[in-house]
């Protein structure tokens, strides 16, 4: 079965991409295809990541090993699991330095672990460096995974749910370092989620992943004011809003992700679908990719659904200008 | 936050330093068994060093005019057959004891840590042949294999030590692998492959410490079980030669001598092995209980 399936998308040097779906949509098999990260029995089986044009897939074992930390970081999700326990934060910080500039001496990379540090705003930065993980709260910890990352300046970073494992208000704060460090080093992001509000904040584009495709793409803007397919649409819906409340229960998607082993023929989201649940064409055509505004979406209602929503993004707009 | 408000305690890299080492013997002196098994461990070695400098009486030399002579201030330990100091004979066990004690939990560490890295981090076909090798091994009972590898490579302390990290190898593959299955399996193992690192750096890194607590705790059990074999198979008559003063084989000459009243000849050379035996144990079941991550 193919967790990833006919995925193409660009970032731009600077650009933060937000990928969102439910668990087993994909997003994580994409993450780690991208850095060949897969565990067998996995396997990518097809596909091509051009980085500065290099095609990453045909590159051997030996030079990938180099992509990985210097030009493409990964940030995890789980800062208790991510960092070695019997190995000091600054230690770790410096073995990914010298991993990659083995001509760096010891003391340069220390130093340079504690500018990390100060960085990701880790407080007293220079005694923190000597300190075990567990000494760390989830919220530092999480920051120096953030400088792991960082270490050797990587063009491009995966973030890969970087705040699920943290409560909310240090979400926020790690999201801002995160923000700062990336916007001072010109890096790109690619932001791997399930939370649509840490998208509208922090992304300059969406991608929204259903059964590992990506169903739409578009920019925050227009995927909250208008979303074109209704699973984005679904997706929104389902965030939790006090004023919505009011109005009964948090509204769900019915139904589970369907099996990839045994996809439906037509569109993956019909079966849950408001919109096409027993129309023909769902049932039986697979979506094409239509182009819609300054994004693209899967849908075979795109059309109607974008003319659909031009009074209201007019509505937006007229609104922004005022 | 300024200064004065924050004091960290500072952990740096693992060294050994003078405070180290007082924190370490402040920690034992503060637990009861391991307070034990310590004090069992400074007698023996104490003895076994110490022995020949202070008594130095020639363990091997005989004395007819003394034969059996009861334990007194002259012998403290009585004398055998031939005339020979017991004392002198026991503390010179402690000696052979104790070496190969150290030697087989070295060799048996390294090599057995080593299959076990090995089959868990390779997995395959690897791991099968070196886990089934080791099944192999364990399907005799180990003292009738370490019998069979001395009666095989000819009686001796040095075969019978050979016997012996045979016969413990296994244990050590079997317990390093299901750690190792259990750390690769960790975040951090993929996080150091997501910096970039190599195979073999990154186990050594990485994966040894973790490790390391399990290799420790079977280090001292297996001290103990090499005491006991050694002395095992120096009581078959296939370890220590006659006249070697080893305890296993000093029991044997002494058990005639009890049917006759003659008790100290044997007795001491047990009492030897219990210390010994029992101090590596202690140490092993506490340190079990102190490091095991999954007692937890």
């Amino acid at each position: 079965m193919r967790a990833v399936r006919g995925v193409s998308f660009e970032v731009r040097r600077g650009e933060k991409v937000g990928i969102v779906g439910e668990s087993g949509s994909g997003k994580s098999a994409l993450a780690l295809s991208i850095l060949r990260l897969i565990a067998p029995p996995g396997e990518v089986v097809g596909g091509q990541v051009w980085l500065n044009d290099r095609d990453l897939m045909r590159l051997r074992e030996r030079e990938m090993a180099h992509v990985r930390g210097s030009e493409i970081a990964l940030i995890f999700q789980d800062p208790m699991t991510a960092l070695d326990p019997v190995m000091t934060i600054g230690a770790q910080i410096v073995e990914s330095i010298r991993k990659h500039r083995p001509d760096v001496s010891r003391k340069e990379a220390r130093d340079r672990a504690i500018e990390l540090l100060r960085d990701v705003e880790v407080p007293l930065a220079e005694r923190r460096i000597d300190d075990y993980p567990h000494q760390l709260s989830g919220g530092m910890r999480q920051r120096v995974v953030i400088a792991i990352a960082l270490a050797n300046d990587p063009p491009l970073l995966i973030a890969d749910e970087p705040t699920t494992a943290l409560d909310v208000t240090t979400q926020a704060q790690v999201l801002d370092v995160l923000e700062r460090a990336v916007e001072e080093r010109g890096a790109a992001v690619i932001l791997i989620t399930h939370n649509l509000g840490i998208v509208a904040d922090f992304c300059d584009s969406v991608k929204v992943m259903y059964a590992g495709r990506l169903v739409e793409q578009a920019t925050p803007t227009d995927l909250f004011r208008s979303p074109i397919h209704p699973y984005s649409e679904a997706l929104l819906r389902s965030i939790p809003d006090p004023a919505r409340l009011e109005q009964g229960p948090l509204p769900t998607i019915p139904g589970a992700p369907p099996s990839l082993a045994n996809l439906p023929a037509g569109c993956a989201f019909e079966p849950r679908c408001p919109l096409g649940r027993g129309v023909a064409i769902c049932k039986n055509t697979a979506p094409p990719v239509i182009p819609i505004g300054q994004g693209v979406a899967e849908c075979h209602f795109a059309e109607e659904r974008w003319a659909d929503n031009e009074t209201m993004r007019k509505e937006a707009a007229a609104d922004d200008r005022s | 936050m300024s200064a004065q408000t924050t004091i960290i305690k500072r952990t740096a890299r693992p060294r050994i330093t003078f405070e180290g080492v007082t924190a370490a013997l402040r920690f034992i002196l503060l637990d009861p068994t391991l307070l034990i098994a310590f004090l069992l461990m400074v007698l023996l070695v104490g003895l076994a060093l110490l022995g020949p400098l202070l008594w130095g009486i020639d363990p091997l030399k005989l004395d007819f005019g003394a034969v059996f002579a009861a334990p007194s201030p002259q012998h403290p330990m009585g004398t055998d057959s031939l005339g020979r100091d017991i004392f002198a004979r026991f503390y010179s066990g402690a000696q052979i004891s104790l070496t190969v004690g150290v030697v087989a939990v070295v060799f048996g560490a390294v090599l057995g840590g080593a299959v076990g890295l090995i089959a868990g981090m390779s997995g395959g076909w690897v791991d099968v042949l070196l886990m089934r090798t080791m099944d192999a091994i364990l399907a005799f009972p180990p003292l009738v294999l370490a019998m069979a590898i001395t009666i095989g490579l000819g009686a001796g302390i040095e075969t019978a030590a050979i016997a012996i990290i045979v016969t413990t190898i296994p244990w050590y593959a079997r317990l390093v692998r299901s750690d190792v299955l259990r750390v690769r399996s960790m975040p951090f193992i993929e996080a150091a492959v997501a910096i970039g690192m190599a195979r073999w750096p990154m186990i050594r890194r990485h994966v040894v410490p973790h490790i390391m607590p399990t290799l420790l705790i079977q280090a001292a059990a297996s001290f103990g079980y090499a005491i006991l074999a050694l002395a095992a198979l120096g009581f078959v008559g296939l370890g220590a030669q006659i006249p070697t003063p080893e305890w296993g084989a000093m029991i044997t000459e002494g058990l005639s001598d009890a049917l006759t009243g003659r008790w100290w000849v044997g007795v001491f050379p047990g009492v030897g092995i219990l210390l010994a035996v029992t101090a590596a144990n202690l140490f092993a079941d506490r340190a079990r209980d102190l490091l095991d991550i999954r007692a937890e």
